[in-house]
């Protein structure tokens, strides 16, 4: 109602760039090497190519019709869910030859815009809230040439929030628009909030991290999402992979291309 | 309990305002007032959870911050000495939560008051009427400013609104009885005026100059939520990246 004032005391011609009215806006990104975008630091490492080879299995999914909205989410937090949507994003992204939409709905500890260097805006929360639109709060992340939504201000009712129906509001919004939309969850055992994001997602994607999650805690992790909607697991943080193949690729891609130490996949 | 405080500048309509609502078991007027800054002094000090008052005194009380934006910890509803559409949208635009005109029926005032109380808005059928009015002529008129600055047509604006709700080509063709062609050509002729390379820009930059409204989701029934697609789930399942 407070909207329909605002149009109704407008009386010329209508603002363009506040904040509200920032769709589309470029944001410039700091890729540093903590940010672990291996697939943009460093395309030919191993772990890049472990993204190709996911973003392949993907694709033939998406080509088929039955894969847009993939949920990122883990048993626990600290598995690498962010590293592997920001990589991920990239991957299908495809350099902007397709349309990717990263979704932070990680309310409670919301890292993106901090691990991009970016200026945080509304974004999630303050669409479930109903008070901007979806689209107009997206923005397009250069030089990763995808588009963010971040989780926007912190709330203290983040799980009643994306338990609410305007989640469902907010991706029929989004999702016509979009090749691939990715959404970053929190983690499934301690919060209710990944098995509420599932419904609408078409897939879910669990991240694991070697020598760190125990099996039981995978095991429990599917039997909560249910195991039809799991499509994989990423195994995160894998060193063995480096040293065995490490010089193949080097001499492949390039024989003076320093050995990447960067998170496998 | 419902704590009122009547803002009039005549005595005699705050006495019978008075008598009126004291006879709803569940109002009790805690106050009056006679122009805007005693209606802001007695506000501030008694802490109504309604304040009625008459338009002219709203105006005069703007300043005074009574409700503009919902800031105010009362809720108002605004007296109208006359039904018309002026005074409706400008009681609305100063923030009233309900409108009634100083001739309503006995029975309307503690309804009305009622309805604020539980957060609705509540106006005279007629005042719904004109406020709705007031807002379709006030997207209008914004529509119209981008239709000048980027030289689009009213079909070309009307194409702009269907990309932006997620229409396809062959929907878009579908909905105005075009071939999908058609909708090409518009959308090339489109892309060149306002400077966008894809639909999904376009989208973007529909909402962002208010080419098309922008609409917060809202809360839908839990049984349409349950209705959103979930076709994928067992077919990506089968083709398993296990």
């Amino acid at each position: 109602m407070s909207r329909l004032v605002d149009l109704m005391q407008s009386s010329g011609r209508p603002p363009a760039d506040s904040d509200e009215l920032s769709a589309g806006t470029v944001e410039n990104a700091e890729i540093l090497p903590e940010t672990r975008l291996v697939f943009h630091t460093d395309p030919r490492s191993p772990g890049a190519d472990r993204y190709r080879l996911l973003r392949m299995r993907l694709r033939e999914l998406g080509s088929s019709g039955k894969l847009k909205t993939l949920l990122i989410t883990s048993p626990l937090p600290h598995d690498g869910k962010s590293t592997v949507c920001l990589n991920l994003a990239t991957a299908l992204a495809e350099g902007g030859k397709k349309s990717v939409l990263l979704i932070e709905a990680d309310l409670h500890q919301p890292i993106l815009n901090a691990r991009l260097r970016l200026k945080p805006w509304a974004g999630l929360a303050e669409c479930l809230e109903g008070t901007v639109d979806p689209r107009s709060v997206i923005r397009r992340v250069h030089p990763l040439n995808w588009y963010l939504l971040p989780a926007g201000g912190s709330r203290v009712n983040a799980s009643e929030l994306l338990q609410t129906a305007a989640l469902a509001g907010v991706m029929s919004k989004l999702t016509p628009h979009f090749d691939w939309i990715i959404v970053d969850s929190p983690p499934v055992l301690p919060l209710s909030d990944a098995t509420s994001l599932t419904r609408y997602a078409d897939a879910t994607l669990l991240v694991a991290r070697a020598d760190q999650t125990v099996r039981e805690a995978i095991d429990e992790t599917i039997a909560i999402i249910g195991r039809q909607r799991v499509i994989g697991i990423v195994l995160n943080g894998v060193t063995s992979f480096d040293r065995s193949y490490s010089k193949y690729y080097q001499s492949y891609y390039s024989p003076k291309a320093p050995r990447s130490e960067d998170e496998n996949t | 309990m419902t704590r009122v405080l009547i803002a009039d500048g005549q005595l005699s309509i705050r006495q019978r305002l008075r008598q009126m609502l004291e006879r709803n078991r569940d109002v009790q007027v805690v106050g009056e007032a006679s122009d805007a800054s005693s209606t802001s002094i007695v506000t501030r000090q008694l802490k109504p959870d309604i304040l009625l008052i008459d338009l002219g005194l709203c105006q005069q009380s703007v300043p005074l911050d009574l409700d503009v934006g919902g800031s105010a910890p009362q809720r108002t509803i605004v007296m109208l000495a006359a039904i018309d559409k002026r005074s409706i949208v400008e009681a609305f635009r100063l923030g009233a939560q309900g409108i009634l005109p100083k001739t309503a029926a006995p029975a309307m005032w503690g309804k009305t008051i009622r309805r604020v109380m539980d957060g609705q808005y509540c106006f005279e059928n007629g005042s719904v009427a004109v406020l709705l009015e007031a807002f379709r002529a006030s997207f209008a008129l914004q529509n119209s400013f981008a239709q000048q600055e980027y030289g689009l047509t009213a079909r070309e604006m009307e194409i702009v609104a269907k990309i932006a709700a997620g229409n396809s080509n062959r929907q878009v063709g579908q909905q105005f009885s075009i071939c999908e062609r058609t909708v090409k050509h518009h959308l090339t002729n489109i892309f060149d005026k306002v400077g966008v390379s894809s639909r999904l820009e376009l989208a973007l930059f529909a909402v962002k100059h208010r080419l098309v409204a922008a609409e917060p989701a809202v809360r839908q029934p839990l049984e349409e939520e349950k209705d959103f697609p979930r076709r994928y789930g067992s077919g990506a399942a089968a083709a398993g990246i296990f």
